[in-house]
């Protein structure tokens, strides 16, 4: 078995990165080094008895079997027996500990990576693709697990024997040595080659691998499209082009290994035979004994094996530096929105101030909210319209803190939120987004979410608060009904329903909502508006407003265009204004279903 | 992956191996040479021990000179190298090539069945056909020459040990077999174990991405810890079942390992006393301690051979259930030929269409149309108006061939479709999906999807028709722009407008549209109604819509329901004399969208 690991050249570290990633990887390790320290003794252990063997077979034949000497023979064999034994019981333990200690490391690495993902503020989600978070937790670490698994271990034990070896044969005789090791410099530079273009042919596959796949994915759930159009014949010639594409970079990927592998196996059996020529000739001196040739000669065919290992193994531990180096970049990056050390808890109620904030999302220039100051009382209901792009929405984001603004404040009850303890600001704000979304778990655990510690009863309460709990018991397990992924076993109104409860399962004294652009099915339209409502009575409400409906039920509406709040009052007022809102409400007018 | 079936063959017939072996036979010639090289490898491999023990006994031991000796073994080497190298490449490349034909067999397959075996069958499911079981059978088929010449190795190698010795052959050969037994044994354990920590794995994964994708959710609510707990939880799980293959690993590969270093103890002992009893030499001795050693490899890859077996066996089945599916929807056997006028392009007009009291339900003992009967003049439009369920959108789908009829015929300008050409059938019957996929190809490509000679001015006309041209040349390529998954994303409705033009470029006698402007912004759909008048003129439309605007841009409306045609009248006609007609429009209208001056998804 071999692994076909490649390095891309953007992905490729050089010495100075490769050596930090390795420091810290270290440091990472730590607790770990009991069984790592272990299964260094056990690989070491299991080595020492390999390289034994051949010389064990040269005392046996020099001493016993040349020497006339059945005792020495005899004590050979019995010590052959002995280190074939601890080889196998130090074998087994080299595998046990060195994945206790890689799974245990790989384990820590997990947690790490994702409690320090989870901290990160919304702005990091928005830069960095959901797909490439997933991969660095998913694929990049498995990627590492075959190297704890398998690869650790080879590449240790391969360098040992190597180590080892040469030295006992150095020992035994260094002319021999020295005169078989002739091809080394041969298979050192082949190895070289090797490592280099299979790297490239293995990344070639990689690619070509994707691109079959995706077609394959495309022309199956493409199918209804291809036959109505009747393109079977031209998808089928499209496919083979990419199927012949993946055919030939597997064909280069094996012709680089298939060189390699003759070359490897002809520099051995050359070692073997300049070992018997010179050998021969070095015994004749009387410089060494006939044992020590042949020992010689069997500790070369051993030593071949590694170098060959060692040389695959270098891509696999390339890439697993190159995805150690794509973690610690995560883990080297600061949450933006972070609690403060000297954080204090918000008080229980109080005014929600917007005091001159401006705004641009990180890593842009142009600020979404500019110089927007507003109040919002206890209790009052505030709507945010505005054209898409105007800011509505991230006002309200930043009403809830989920980002900091670049200039300016946002304050409840006096409190700038920045320095409110974010379990406080938690327990004050929440926010509920347009489409209620579901983890996997029971409807009871997806509510928990909002507290974990809820009781079963504060659980049905929250549901009865926005009368929705009768819908939910009426399920066969009730609410230990598992939702599945996503909640898909759910409809769309009833996801929102649960979203709805966290809130009040919550019981905040603000409340941010994203109104939904799409509806849902009659009924349950009706049963969301509904609890709606009851979750929105007595509380401060800030709602991004879709519909003419939600808006002039509002105590004051907001109106933002362009990142300024231009208007602000009363539906009544607004109209009679006769500015941006009326204007907005009269097209809201227009287009509703005549 | 997670199917239970998936990992138990269930039949041990040998009728699912037939792909394999049609293909096989394809390349004896290339099998052949994998076996003839096999055995000359086979040739150096024996040699290299044999000619190291003559020449410690001659040169070493002897009088003889080592050089000539040292000669003869690296020529040995050469040609151990060459043929190392040659064996491996021709079983690699013969697997691939097998691969790849079984591939293309396999997508051809997949594409000519009938959509009825499509709505049941799931994406996941057939792309692992595709590939992973596919990787399994290549994996097999690269064994099939490289096995062969292992026997060929064991069995000279067991023959010039017994030649030489028979009594040490029997000791140092009897802890051998024991290899491939348990290599046999470790294969089949260890998978299960490796399938067992994938599954971990992709459970810790689905946490990792429900969390990512509902950020939004969990840091609305300070829920970290939840997730956290989730996680942990199922790392703990990884490392439970990795620890346990890490188990099985230790019990095995040491033993495996063992092996060889008994029968090398085995030598020495035997063999080391009949040397000083001067029943044997030295050099024997040696050539028997690289023999058994040689021996260690070809019979851990046969044990292998056995579970590698089992899985192309599975995977094989698995294959040929989709191999072995019969396409319903079929040419007949000598088709009519359809006349020009109702071909693609014709400037004549064609494109009549008849229902007669068809029959048809997805699952036969409910049926969805119910003895329904139309008939739609040549080149004049029709909207089919019904609620949920009512079986218009099956109209469209039975027009295509996507199924055919229990009962009733179907037929284009008088043809029975079923005695047309499906070909022709979908040629000339241009089917418009709401649900538009688009290819990763570029936008061009894309419209050109059913004519790809089509010339770019065509496909430039077919997209301003389509009301397509402004949007698609703001592209940051225009016209090259790639779309698909790894391209470009457009939004629903741009997407529906492409797929219009796609159907323009088709130029078919019938142009079906399902719902085909239903996530166009309703503020800009007056511009596509526009374009739509120009399309349907010169051919009969069939237009499946809940918007009154685009109802009533047809001749007339059939109102369908439960299968059956309830009422056929204009727009205006039944708006004002059917209260059903107006009970089904008023229910689709509180479930589209509210219009809203914005349809983005916030800012």
């Amino acid at each position: 078995m071999w692994a076909s690991h490649a390095v891309s050249e953007e992905d490729r570290l050089d010495r100075e990165q490769a050596k930090q990633v390795l420091r810290r990887t270290a440091r990472l390790a730590v607790p770990f080094r009991r069984p790592a320290l272990l299964a260094l003794v056990f690989i070491a252990l299991s080595t020492t008895s390999a390289v034994l063997g051949p010389l064990l077979l040269r005392y046996g034949i020099d001493h016993g079997i040349n020497g006339k000497d059945p005792a020495a023979l005899n004590l050979s064999i019995a010590l052959y027996v002995l280190v074939a034994i601890v080889a196998y019981l130090g074998s087994r333990q080299q595998y046990i500990h060195v994945n206790i200690a890689g799974e245990g490391f790989l384990r820590a690495l997990r947690l790490r990576l994702f409690a320090h993902i989870q901290r990160q503020s919304l702005a990091f989600f928005d830069r960095n693709k959901a797909g490439v978070l997933v991969s660095r937790m998913t694929a990049d670490i498995e990627s590492m697990s075959e190297l704890v698994q398998w690869g650790l271990l080879q590449f240790v034990s391969a360098a040992l024997l190597v180590t080892f070896a040469l030295v006992v044969l150095l020992i035994m005789s260094w002319q021999l040595t020295l005169l078989a090791l002739l091809v080394l410099p041969f298979i050192a530079l082949a190895s070289i080659r090797f490592q280099r273009q299979s790297n490239k042919a293995y990344l070639a596959v990689r690619e070509r691998v994707g691109d079959n796949l995706s077609a394959l994915q495309e022309n199956i759930t493409g199918v209804r499209v291809i036959q109505a159009y009747a393109r079977e014949p031209e998808q089928n010639r499209r496919f083979r082009r990419t199927n012949r594409a993946l055919y030939d970079a597997h064909l280069r990927s094996v012709k680089v290994s298939t060189w390699y592998f003759g070359v490897v196996e002809f520099c051995g059996v050359l070692a073997t035979a300049i070992a018997i020529g010179a050998g021969g000739w070095l015994a004749k001196n009387g410089q060494v004994s006939v044992g020590t040739v042949i020992a010689v000669v069997l500790l070369l065919s051993s030593l071949f094996e590694p170098v060959q290992q060692l040389s695959q193994l270098y891509n696999t531990v390339q890439s697993a530096t190159a995805s150690l180096n794509k973690m610690f970049q995560i883990l080297d990056t600061e949450p933006e929105v972070d609690e403060r050390p000297d954080a204090v808890d918000l008080p229980a109620t109080g005014e929600l101030t917007v005091d001159a904030i401006t705004f641009a999302y990180p890593g842009t220039t142009t600020p979404v909210l500019l110089d927007v100051s507003l109040t919002v009382a206890v209790g009052e209901r505030l709507a945010l319209v505005g054209p898409t792009g105007a800011g509505k929405s991230s006002l309200a984001k930043l009403m809830a803190r989920l980002y900091d603004p670049d200039d300016g404040a946002v304050r409840f009850g006096g409190v700038d939120l920045r320095e409110a303890s974010l379990a406080s600001l938690r327990n004050r704000v929440v926010v509920v987004p347009q489409e209620g979304f579901l983890f996997d778990g029971t409807i009871a655990d997806n509510l928990r979410l909002a507290k974990a510690r809820a009781s079963e009863e504060e659980i049905r309460e929250a549901l009865r608060a926005i009368d929705a709990l009768d819908r939910f018991e009426a399920f066969p397990e009730g609410l230990a009904t598992e939702v599945r992924e996503r909640g898909s076993r759910l409809s769309a109104g009833e996801r929102q329903l649960v979203s709805l409860a966290r809130a009040a399962l919550v019981d905040p004294a603000v409340l941010v909502l994203d109104e939904a652009t799409s509806s849902l099915d009659p009924g349950t339209e009706a049963l969301v508006e509904h609890a709606l409502d009851r979750l929105m009575q007595g509380r401060t409400t800030i709602v991004v407003a879709h519909r003419l409906s939600t808006v002039q039920r509002a105590d004051r509406i907001a109106v933002v265009d362009r990142g300024e709040l231009v208007e602000l009052g009363t539906n009544a007022e607004l109209l009679a204004v006769g500015g941006r809102y009326a204007a907005l409400a009269e097209a809201w007018a227009r287009s509703q279903p005549d | 992956m997670t199917d239970e079936a998936e990992e138990t063959p269930t039949s041990s017939g040998w009728a699912k191996w037939r792909p394999l072996m049609l293909l096989l036979r394809r390349q004896w010639r290339g099998l052949a040479l994998g076996v003839l090289v096999g055995l000359l490898w086979t040739v150096g491999k024996v040699a290299v021990p044999q000619f190291t023990g003559l020449a410690i006994d001659r040169a070493i031991d002897g009088a003889e000179s080592a050089w000539g000796w040292a000669l003869l073994i690296a020529c040995a080497g050469m040609v151990t190298g060459t043929f190392t190298a040659l064996r491996r490449y021709v079983a690699f490349s013969q697997s691939r090539l097998t691969e790849m034909r079984l591939r293309e067999q396999l997508l051809a397959h997949i594409l000519g069945l009938h959509i009825g075996y499509h709505d049941r069958a799931q994406t996941g499911q057939l792309m692992s056909r595709a590939s992973s079981d596919l990787n399994q059978v290549q994996a097999f088929v690269v064994m099939i020459p490289l096995t062969i010449s292992n026997f060929a190795l064991i069995a000279v190698v067991v023959g010039v040990l017994f030649g030489t010795d028979p009594t040490l052959a029997v000791f140092a050969l009897a802890p051998l077999p024991f290899v491939n037994l348990a290599a046999r044994r470790f294969s089949s354990r260890i998978h299960p174990a490796v399938l067992e920590v994938q599954q971990e794995q992709a459970q810790l994964a689905s946490v990792v991405e429900e969390t990512v994708s509902g950020v939004r959710v969990i840091k609305g609510f300070g829920a970290e810890q939840v997730q956290t707990d989730k996680l942990e939880a199922e790392a703990d799980d990884i490392r439970r079942v990795s620890l346990d293959a890490a188990r099985i690993r230790a019990v095995y590969l040491p033993f495996i390992d063992l092996l060889p270093a008994v029968g090398l103890i085995a030598v020495l002992a035997v063999g080391g006393h009949r040397v000083l009893n001067g029943e044997m030499t030295i050099g024997e001795l040696v050539k028997f301690n690289f023999y058994v050693q040689l021996l260690v490899w070809p019979l851990r890859t046969i044990g292998m051979m056995v579970a590698f077996g089992q899985r192309a066996a599975a995977a094989l089945e698995r294959i040929d259930q989709v191999l072995g599916t019969t396409p319903e929807v079929l040419d007949p056997p000598s088709p009519v030929t359809l006349p020009a006028h109702t071909r693609p392009g014709a400037d004549a007009t064609g494109g009549a269409i008849r229902f007669d009291d068809v029959t048809f339900g997805y699952d036969p003992d409910e049926p969805v149309l119910d003895r329904f009967t139309l008939e739609i003049a040549a080149g004049s439009s029709v909207a089919l108006v019904g609620g949920t369920g009512s079986g218009k959108s099956t109209v469209a789908r039975l027009l295509v061939r996507f199924y055919d009829p229990q009962a009733g015929t179907i037929s284009l300008d008088g043809f029975d479709i079923r005695d047309l050409r499906v070909h022709d059938v979908r040629r000339s019957v241009g089917l418009v999906f709401e649900d538009t996929l688009l290819f990763h190809d570029t936008v061009a490509a894309n419209i050109a999807f059913a004519d790809p000679d089509a010339d770019f001015d065509t496909v430039r006309r077919a997209a301003e028709l389509a009301g397509a041209a402004d949007f698609i040349e703001q592209l940051p390529d225009g016209y090259s722009t790639l779309l698909g998954e790894r391209g470009f994303s457009l939004s629903g409705g741009q997407r529906q407008r492409i797929a219009i033009a796609r159907a323009v470029v088709s130029d078919p006698s019938v142009l079906v549209l399902d719902d085909a402007t239903s996530a166009v912004d309703p503020s800009k759909e007056h511009e596509i109604r526009a374009a739509m008048r120009t399309v349907m003129k010169g051919r009969t439309t069939i237009v499946i819509a809940h918007r009154p605007g685009t109802i009533a841009m047809a001749d007339s409306v059939v109102l369908i329901d439960a299968g059956r045609v309830l009422a056929v009248g204009t727009h205006d006609e039944l708006l004002a004399t059917n209260p059903q007609y107006r009970q089904v429009l008023a229910a689709a209208q509180t479930a589209t969208p509210s219009a809203t001056p914005s349809a983005g998804t916030g800012d």
